[in-house]
């Protein structure tokens, strides 16, 4: 009896749980163009949203070519470029992270995410995943 | 006429008076003594409002922004309605950060009040968690991002934090699920959780009976004097004060509305309610880590200060500790408030 219940009421429980969370599937990776190495001068930066509609910046500096995800690792707001500062700056609680996306100084725990780059005759490439709706 | 009432609905009138009619200690005719009432008076004011609000507002990240300018502009009154709902909950919780500090300072908390305590505290969290979903309702830039940030904390929070943060927002990262759940959460939820809380902290407070403080020029009075009609009317008259004051912020400083949301951009200036000044200036000021583990310490702490008194009381039997450390506490609280308020 007690058995029985706790069985069908359980049951019940976990149906509702399993509705009210999200479903988690296994997002797949896609490589997406998303410039040409041309329109990316030294110093040039440009502003992308990823498929999961995450902003990100796609900057070349030192010769190298870097996308940072521009979402804070603290909280997740969004980060931006100083140009006079030359650093990102968080708004919410004063963070600071470099051009390559370390933390300089603020709360966060961690540096900027990056996404992969590919470069292939002339074309930038990013990794990234794909939306999860 | 009254013989077929009391045929359908057999209740002894003369026997729930005199179970309703608590005799009240007398030093509930001050005001100040009686917040945890005027709390309760503004949650239905809450209550009220919030039902008018939900004829116009639309719960959708598409739609929202514009409800809500359409019942502060266009709406009849509803730039009212919005404005007491608003200044009424910043009176909440005003009134519940006074009464939990005339509470704890006048030692109504210890044996046999410590469970009425801890459901006090959870009505307070319940609260600020109702101020936080429904200005995220708003969805202008701050309450966004406010919204954003305060998921993300709930991400961080130990063993269970990734859990109950998905719940909240519906996805891994804040997106157009999370309206809807801080929605049900605002309207539904929180609400019903306080409604709940509420019932049950009456109950306790009737069970032990208020406890008793005399005061000097007081000797000669009786030492209780009925709860009907006479607490009835001081809270009547609290009420109507407090109606009249929530009327004149309202008219004077209406509930403004800022700029859209947009996901893409943080402003440059964030800032939360003043409520949370303090919260927000702790986590500027500390690792992700220590900020979250130093705010939910903070709140067990509180939540179990009965306990932490008793402990203390044993350790010190001559001084009392208690006191000391709740000034500290309120000091530390409202030092990173005025921090954050000035900078
Ligand atoms: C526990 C008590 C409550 C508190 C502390 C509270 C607090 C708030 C706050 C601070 C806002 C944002 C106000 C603004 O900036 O415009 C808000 C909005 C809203 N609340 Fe509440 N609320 C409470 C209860 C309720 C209830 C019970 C309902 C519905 C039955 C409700 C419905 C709404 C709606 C529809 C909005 C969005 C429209 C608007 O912002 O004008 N609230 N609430
Ligand atoms: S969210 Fe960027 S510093 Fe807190």
């Amino acid at each position: 009896m007690g058995l029985s219940l706790a069985a069908s009421y359980g049951t019940a429980f976990a149906f509702a749980l399993r509705f009210l969370f999200p479903r988690q599937r296994l997002a797949r990776r896609r490589r997406v163009y998303v410039a040409r190495t041309n329109e990316l001068p030294e110093g040039g930066s440009r502003e992308l949203v990823d498929l999961e509609g995450l902003p990100l910046v796609l900057l070349r500096a030192g010769g190298d070519l870097i996308a940072l995800s521009t979402v804070c690792t603290h909280l997740g707001c969004r980060v931006r470029w100083s140009a006079r500062e030359e650093r990102f700056l968080c708004p919410c609680h004063n963070a600071a992270f470099d051009r390559s996306g370390a933390v300089l100084s603020g709360p966060p725990p961690r540096a900027l995410s990056r996404y992969e780059v590919a470069v292939e005759a002339g074309n930038i490439y990013l990794e990234m995943k794909e939306r999860s709706a | 006429m009254k013989h077929w009432l009391s045929e359908r609905l057999p209740i002894d009138f003369d026997r729930l008076r005199s179970l309703t009619n608590e005799p009240v200690p007398g030093h509930l005719k001050r005001w100040w003594f009686a917040l945890g009432g005027t709390a309760a008076y503004l949650f239905f004011v809450q209550l009220g409002t919030g039902l008018l609000l939900l004829f116009f507002y639309v719960a959708e990240p598409g739609r929202a922004f514009d409800s809500v300018r359409e019942i502060s502009s266009a709406v009849p009154f509803g730039w009212w309605i919005r404005s007491l709902h608003k200044w009424s909950a910043s009176g909440m919780i005003v009134a519940l950060c006074l009464h939990t500090l005339r509470v704890f300072f006048t030692d109504a908390y210890r044996k046999p009040r410590e469970l009425t305590w801890v459901v006090g505290c959870l009505l307070l969290f319940a609260t600020l968690g109702a101020g936080l979903s429904g200005y995220s309702l708003v969805y202008e830039q701050l309450s966004y991002w406010g919204a954003t940030v305060t998921s993300n904390l709930v991400g961080a929070l130990p063993l269970f934090g990734g859990w109950l943060a998905r719940l909240i927002r519906g996805g891994e990262e804040v997106g157009p699920a999370t309206l809807t759940r801080f929605f049900v959460l605002h309207i539904a939820v929180l609400p019903a959780m306080i409604l709940l809380l509420v019932a049950v902290h009456i109950a306790l407070v009737r069970i032990h009976g208020i406890s008793e403080l005399r005061f000097r020029d007081q000797e000669n009075e009786p030492r209780t004097f009925p709860f009907l009609p006479d607490h009835l009317l001081t809270e009547l008259a609290i009420a109507l004060t407090i109606m009249t004051l929530l009327n004149v912020l309202a008219v004077i400083f209406p509930a403004q509305l800022g700029e859209r949301a947009n996901p893409l951009q943080t402003p440059e200036h964030i800032r939360p309610e003043w409520y949370f000044y303090f919260a927000f200036r702790w986590l500027k000021l500390t690792t992700l880590r220590i900020g979250v583990i130093g705010t939910v310490l903070a709140a067990v702490l509180m939540v179990l200060w009965p306990a932490v008194d008793g402990g203390l009381r044993r350790l010190s039997p001559r001084r009392e500790l208690s006191p000391l450390l709740g000034v500290a506490a309120v000091l530390v609280v409202v030092m990173l408030t005025i921090w954050e308020a000035v900078s």
